[in-house]
């Protein structure tokens, strides 16, 4: 039995908390109690699934979602679970809180009339293959509220299918018409989308998860990042984090930026001791080493295998909160290590409202648009690049102490 | 049983307590002698090479079962635990929202203040509730413990929120991802000792365990944790129903977690 992480995607108002709540009470996975509830606070007589999802009494007042939440349900022997987000522009630092947990994304686009393809929908889908989405479904919302037209399905298809293909989203895509609130084509084929041939919700979601099984067994170097040390007694006792790769007793290793060789004495997993540990296990090592000369953020290579150390790299950076500018200083949190840098250079940007990407020098950093930069660290570190080594070449920002915006190394 | 599934949920309670002990000087955490904070507490004894590296703290109102203080020695010296009792003084009455919110939560901002700590992992489980389950894992609280739930931190991916200004401390949430159900299963297959309220006695047994005052056993004849987890695959009722503070008014999690409450 194995989980899959499921984020929504998408404006405020286009359906995302009701699809999950209509998808819990589908499936069986929520208690009495809680549709009691939501059922008891709904207003105007008409229930409200969203409420299962949305229990802070200001998100029932304001009728949106003020932050991120999670509810899991279980088919076909595995366990999906589903990440709320909130759609409302000034909250994307929850949306990204949410969304950065997930691989699997389910945006939400309504075809009511005035809600559309916004550019917010627009914003949400640039920033998913930041946040590490790898596949994607795409629910066309509110089908009810348009006479279940194919018409409307169709057009809508399309014009998320060329926005996508603009700004490179080259993932495997799947599109749904449904109507989250009366639960058209979620679990079953609605009979009022006759015209409609694919695949429900529900198979979308288990396709993509069987895609993400196949994905997941691609051989990578060792990347172990060290998360903490204990003395206890003469040895020494390292925390690390297996980000990629193995770790076998007897291998050599070296850790950077520390420039240290150590070789494994003992291994452990879950308490346990271990020949051999894999990607995703917190491994302790035991070994016979000055643990002084190792600090959090330090990561663990095979010694067959060189760091990529660097002092200035090209990245890729969302900005959410103030102004930058070429030579502004910030703090990057890389591997959970903060490292001080410069945006040494500007090469252009992207306005995600659109997918056009402009060339221009002298650009001011101003939230909500990506920019393609070069950054020059004050010390150099090991870098990787996001494409081959996906956990160690993402990075937040901050800028005096306050949360700025994430970025991915090019 | 889940074995994958469980593994996983393990693996990363084990990251996040690390990252709890990396990141903070003074970190402890609680323990009711329920099942999730005992689990938590075999979770870190995982972690930690088989020792549990911070003190663990009982928030005593005096009112808890008998059969949980004689848990919590025993085990307490089994597992070489820095035991902090936290005595709470009963001012207000002894049930519900001013018991919960007033009594149980004054004695842990003393004890708080008295050594200082600036990181406690708390066991609650999104699962638990809909408050429960709006939370981060690394959430910080100001110096009053209102927890400000309408502007919480950024979590991305796995790095997670370290000590802030205005903050007199952050909860470290190891449990959120689990279910009622993977607690037992790693109860089980840990061999983690037990509270014995939780297995039935004359037809009835404890789902969730707080004190004499506002704790009610459910029906049950489930005698062992197989019993527990094949009762729970079907039952349709909130674990916490047999908890008073949850449901006496309307948003009272909510008011309790912002006003310090676990």
């Amino acid at each position: 039995m194995e989980k899959y992480v499921i984020t929504m995607l998408g404006e405020k108002d286009h359906g995302k908390s009701t699809l999950i709540g209509s998808m819990l009470i589908a499936m069986d996975a929520t208690t009495g109690d809680r549709i009691r509830e939501a059922k008891r606070y709904s207003k105007n007589n008409r229930f409200e699934p969203a409420y299962i999802l949305d229990s802070f009494y200001e998100e029932r007042e304001k009728e949106m979602t003020i932050d991120t939440t999670r509810a899991e349900f279980a088919y076909n022997k595995s366990i999906y679970e589903l990440i709320d987000v909130p759609g409302h522009l000034e909250l994307i630092k929850n949306m990204m809180s949410g969304a950065s947990n997930a691989e699997i994304a389910i945006l939400m686009v309504s075809l009511k009339k005035g809600e559309g393809f916004r550019p917010q929908t627009k914003r949400h889908l640039f920033l998913s293959s930041m946040l590490g989405v790898k596949s994607l479904i795409v629910a066309v919302n509110k089908i009810d509220l348009v006479n279940y037209s194919e018409d409307e399905f169709s057009k809508m298809k399309e014009n998320v299918g060329e926005y996508l293909k603009k700004i490179g989203f080259n993932r495997p895509v799947e599109y749904i018409p449904v109507s989250a609130y009366n639960r058209d084509n979620l679990i079953s084929h609605s009979n009022k989308t006759k015209w409609y041939k694919g695949i429900t919700l529900l198979e979308a979601i288990e396709h993509s998860a069987r895609r993400m099984r196949k994905d997941s067994s691609r051989n990578r170097g060792l990347r172990a990042i060290i998360q903490d040390s204990m003395i206890d007694g003469k040895a020494a006792t390292i925390f690390a984090y297996i980000s990629s790769g193995t770790i076998k007793t007897n291998d050599s290793v070296h850790i950077e930026p520390f420039k240290t060789q150590v070789k494994i004495k003992e291994l452990y997993v879950k308490g346990k001791r271990v020949k051999i540990a894999k990607e995703g296990s917190n491994i302790s090592i035991r070994c016979n080493l000055n643990s002084n000369l190792i600090q959090r953020g330090g990561i663990i290579y095979a010694n067959s295998q060189k760091s990529a150390y660097s002092r200035s790299f090209n990245a890729k950076i969302f900005f959410i909160h103030g102004l930058l500018d070429r030579r502004s200083e910030i703090i990057m949190n890389l591997n959970n290590k903060k490292v001080e840098a410069i945006i040494s250079d500007i090469n252009g940007f992207t306005n995600p409202s659109n997918g056009n990407f402009k060339a221009f020098k002298n650009v001011k950093i101003v939230p909500n648009i990506v920019v393609d930069v070069k950054m020059s660290l004050k010390s150099p570190y090991p870098i990787e690049r996001f494409s081959e080594y996906e956990s160690l070449g993402r990075f937040t920002l901050y800028s005096k102490d306050k949360f700025v915006g994430i970025g991915i190394v090019k | 049983m889940n074995e994958q599934n469980l593994h996983e949920l393990e693996e990363k309670s084990i990251y996040i307590m690390r990252e709890a002990r990396s990141k903070f000087d003074n970190l402890a955490a609680l323990w009711s002698m329920g099942k999730d904070s005992t689990a938590m507490l075999g979770i870190a004894r995982k972690a930690f090479m088989g020792k549990i590296p911070f003190p663990v703290i009982h928030i005593d109102n005096g009112i808890d079962f008998p059969e949980s203080y004689k848990f919590r020695d025993e085990l307490a010296k089994k597992w070489g635990m820095k035991l902090i009792v936290a005595k709470s003084e009963i001012r207000e009455e002894m049930s519900g929202f001013s018991c919960c919110g007033s009594n149980k939560t004054d004695a842990l901002k003393r004890i708080m203040k008295e050594h200082n700590f600036d990181g406690l992992i708390v066991s609650i489980r999104r699962d638990e509730h809909g408050i429960r389950a709006k939370e981060r894992y690394f959430s910080p609280r100001d110096m009053h413990f209102k927890w400000d739930y309408k502007n919480q931190p950024e979590e991305l991916w796995n790095n997670y929120s370290s000590k802030e200004k205005g903050a007199s401390h952050l909860r470290v949430h190891p449990l959120l991802d689990w279910n009622e159900i993977d607690i037992w299963n790693f109860i089980k297959k840990n061999k983690i000792p037990m509270n014995p309220l939780y297995f039935s006695k004359h037809g009835y047994r404890y789902r969730s365990l707080g004190c004499t005052h506002c704790t009610v056993p459910i029906k049950s004849n489930a005698k062992n944790i197989d019993e527990i987890i094949k009762e729970l695959r079907v039952t349709k009722v909130e674990e916490r129903s047999g908890r008073e503070q949850d449901k006496e008014k309307q948003y009272v999690m909510e008011k309790l977690r912002s006003l310090g409450y676990m």
